[in-house]
């Protein structure tokens, strides 16, 4: 039986029916983990942070207008949860060029190098950056993951965060900044 | 380190084409139990968290009442022991 969201929505709604609470938890946990991925806290569960942005989904789920896409509802809110999450946890302490295992190290070197020699190991280059970005600022990290690694455009990130496109921009171009800092500092 | 112009090209295609870990279909197994559970537990918490501040109102509007009451009382009461005091002095002085 394929029930759609909306019918599941107003399940819960009007009678707080716990089979189409599970089967809409079914329905969209991989767009939330998909975004949780992105913004995980260093140190945090994926499991944990998915399941704390259900807990939000069904406490405002009352006030969900169904006038507006489902799909763009879950994500600004798993957005927002996270974005929480980064704020309120301990950011991952400097990185030092030591800490660095041999293939980030390897990763960097190629990165640096121009013309670019060897190609860097995507997945080292991934490790790399994301280690460097859980030591930056929660709303610079958010920014930066959304505009240039999931390639969202302005407009989407305003719908995301509610944040202006100067805002975002201006917080934009000082992260990247500020990793740039932290790539030269390390060695 | 000088970092090269086309340093952040480099990095963050490189961090986009790494192979992202396979998305589940669905919740695993317990999952939605345990969001559930967390719902329930929150629930009645969040209901006294909006009740409170409304109780902390109601008590002082109730406050506030009795205590106009009891000034809009007050003048009267005086006015009627003053009364009472006239009358009485007044029969005092009947023979």
């Amino acid at each position: 039986m394929n029930i759609e969201p909306r019918q599941l929505i107003a399940a819960w709604q009007s009678a707080r029916d716990e089979q189409a609470a599970r089967a809409l938890i079914d329905a969209l946990y991989s767009q939330v983990i998909r975004i949780v991925r992105n913004h995980l806290p260093f140190r945090l569960d994926e499991e944990d942070l998915a399941q704390e942005v259900f807990a939000q989904f069904f406490k405002t789920l009352d006030r969900y207008d169904p006038a507006q896409p489902l799909e763009n509802w879950v994500s600004r809110l798993a957005v927002n949860v996270c974005l929480k999450a980064l704020r309120s946890r301990k950011r991952r302490p400097e990185l030092r060029w030591s800490d660095l295992s041999e293939e980030e190290q390897a990763a960097m070197e190629s990165l640096v190098r121009e013309p670019e020699e060897t190609a860097a190991q995507d997945s080292d280059v991934k490790a790399l950056l994301h280690r460097l970005l859980e030591t930056m600022d929660a709303k610079d990290r958010l920014v930066l993951t959304l505009l240039h690694l999931e390639e969202k455009t302005l407009k989407e990130i305003q719908e995301l965060t509610g944040w202006t496109s100067i805002i975002i921009r201006m917080r934009a171009y000082r992260a990247r900044k500020k990793l740039k800092k932290l790539f030269e500092g390390l060695r | 380190m000088k970092l090269p112009d086309s340093f952040f090209d480099r990095l963050f295609r490189h961090a986009r084409q790494a192979v992202a870990l396979p998305v589940p279909e669905g919740a695993p197994q317990g999952f939605a139990t345990r969001v559930l559970a967390q719902w329930r537990e929150r629930e009645p918490r969040d209901w006294t968290l909006w009740l409170l501040p409304r109780a902390i109102g109601l008590a002082a509007a109730c406050v506030l009442t009795l205590l106009a009451v009891d000034g809009l009382l007050a003048p009267a009461g005086e006015e009627h022991e003053l009364a009472g005091l006239m009358m009485s002095s007044a029969l005092e002085g009947q023979p």
